[in-house]
């Protein structure tokens, strides 16, 4: 098979840093040494004052008197004021900021991120609770971990990115996830997944497990005017009241009572609430549609309504579905149409245009 | 240093360039069969060319930058081969064109490796007892394959065969995977 050697020595180089941790060096001090040029060597006497000195450091850090205070600087403000310090919680708004943790950790916060400085000496931490962060983070002389809501990502000596990114499905609807990227060494991301180690050049996108879905059939006992609640009879005469999903809320706010319909509901992350995500009609067939064609004499701004004038002379005035209305309100007075409409739109009762074409 | 390299990148760029690639370059070369202290040498050959040329694509941190450095990072190989006078067959450009190939369309399919890497892992769980601890004698206990033999009551031809059809097993398996995936 061609590639068969190919494939046995990446499979040998993969299960060496797999089960055996040889993991690929970090190169990038010596390149820049040798691409800027190294530091003048430290003549004698300079060399033992700088022992002397580092000694002294060295000392006054093992006395417990030197370990470095969280330092912050750029744009931010500390939420309910007062000093930078663990437990505060830094919020970056337009701009950028920096953070200095225990003289090891190096963080830059991307603006529109909120982080809590946590941790001890020597076991630096930080909770992400929204935004994004990057860390440079010295090897041998602490731990280092970034916590979100949705894991927690472990470090001994790296540079990496952490960021929260937020996915809107509704209005209770905020998916999460935690993008993480490695830039050098190598960091464990854990949660619900498990985990996971990352390693230089390596990102991934980790997300909570999808919430399992559900659903009833039943008739509809209610369905407010907005969409937001709908309530369901089942067959054995139980009534179950659901928050609806902004998503599912133009589809519930066609339904009538008593009409048959499938629900899917999740528990919402956010509520822990039984929330419908979608629902089906389950009875009849779809609505037939019809068209005409005119020219538009009224198409109000919101497009909830146009009249049209046809070419049998008649004038009509139609409310349209939300589905339409973005098109209706690029229409004016004068403005060739099709429309598509539907006869007995539930809500409406009326003749509902449920899709406007401008004759080109 | 060349003045074109100081123009084309400074410091920070360098730096992050080398931070983003020197991974995936150091793998490359052991894949192609250097061993760690030339990969080493090699990595930083790499870095120091490519900051010196001003051919450099201009996004540091995406794959076209990665295939570029994979290139300058085969040449260097090839010249250290030639150079210490290394088996020609290693050093052969249609071996290194095949496992460019391997490495570019089946370990990184057009991302950085980790699909890949994520398959191994399942693969290695679905490994019989005996080839499970065949591998960790070899790669997590680094055991000689004349202590292998003994441990595992075979010849050292055995051992070597058996470590093979393993690794040939969990490739077969993680092509299964990722093309299921892709489905």
């Amino acid at each position: 098979m061609p590639g068969e050697e190919e494939r046995d020595r990446l499979i040998d180089l993969l299960l060496r840093e797999e089960l055996g941790g040889e993991g690929p060096p970090d190169l990038a001090e010596k390149v820049l040494a040798r691409a800027f040029g190294r530091r003048r060597r430290l003549v004698p006497w300079l060399a033992a004052a700088a022992a002397s000195a580092l000694f002294a450091v060295l000392a006054w850090a093992l006395l417990g008197h030197a370990y470095p205070e969280p330092r912050a600087s750029g744009r931010f403000v500390v939420s309910g004021g007062g000093e930078v310090q663990r437990g505060s919680v830094i919020l970056t708004e337009g701009g950028g900021a920096a953070l200095a943790l225990g003289g090891y950790c190096r963080l830059e916060l991307e603006p529109q991120s909120a982080l809590r400085i946590e941790g001890a000496k020597r076991a630096e931490q930080v909770c992400l609770e929204r935004g994004g962060v990057a860390c440079d983070v010295d090897s041998k002389v602490g731990t280092f971990v970034v916590r979100a809501d949705l894991g927690t990502v472990s470090v001994r000596g790296t540079r990496f990115v952490v960021r929260i990114v937020e996915v809107k499905g509704g209005e209770e609807m905020v998916a999460k996830k935690l993008f993480v990227k490695v830039a050098a060494g190598l960091v464990l991301v854990s949660g619900a997944w498990g985990e996971r180690a990352l390693a230089a050049g390596q990102e991934r996108m980790f997300e909570a497990e999808q919430p399992q879905q559900h659903q009833l059939s039943g008739t509809v006992a209610m369905a407010c005017p907005q969409g937001k609640f709908i309530k369901i009879r089942t067959e054995d005469g139980a009534e179950k009241l659901f928050p609806v999903a902004e998503a599912a809320q133009e589809a519930v706010r066609q339904l009538k009572s008593g009409g048959k319909v499938t629900a899917t509901y999740i528990q919402c992350p956010k509520t822990g609430k039984d929330t419908v995500t979608k629902v089906e009609r389950a009875e009849g067939p779809k609505p037939e549609e019809h068209q005409v064609a005119g020219t538009v004499v009224m198409a109000c701004p919101q497009g909830k309504l146009i009249k049209i004038h046809a070419g049998d002379g008649s004038e009509t005035l139609y409310p349209v579905a939300a589905s339409a209305q973005e098109a209706v309100k690029q229409l004016k007075k004068g403005d060739k149409v099709t429309l598509t409409y539907i006869r007995c739109c539930p809500k409406a009762g009326k003749d509902t245009v449920i899709k406007a074409e401008k004759a080109s | 240093m060349g003045e074109s390299g100081a123009e084309a990148m400074d410091k920070e760029a360098l730096a992050a360039m080398v931070r983003s690639h020197q991974a995936e370059v150091y793998r490359y070369l052991r894949y192609l069969g250097a061993d760690a202290s030339a990969a080493e040498d090699l990595v930083q050959e790499t870095f120091l060319a490519a900051f010196r040329s001003a051919n450099a694509p201009c996004d540091t941190g995406g794959r076209g930058m990665a295939a570029w450095l994979r290139g300058i990072a085969r040449n260097f190989w090839l010249r250290h081969c030639r150079r210490s006078r290394t088996d020609p067959v290693r050093a052969d450009s249609e071996l290194l064109e095949r496992a460019e190939g391997v490495w570019a369309d089946e370990f990184l399919r057009g991302g950085d490796g980790f699909d890949y890497v994520e398959a191994l892992h399942k693969c290695l769980e679905a490994l019989s007892e005996r080839e499970r601890y065949a591998l960790d004698l070899r790669y997590a206990e680094r055991k000689p394959r004349s202590d292998m033999a003994g441990l595992l009551q075979m010849t050292e031809d055995g051992v070597k065969s058996l470590l093979r059809r393993i690794r040939a097993a969990l490739a077969e398996c993680i092509r299964r995977r990722l093309e299921l995936e892709k489905l």
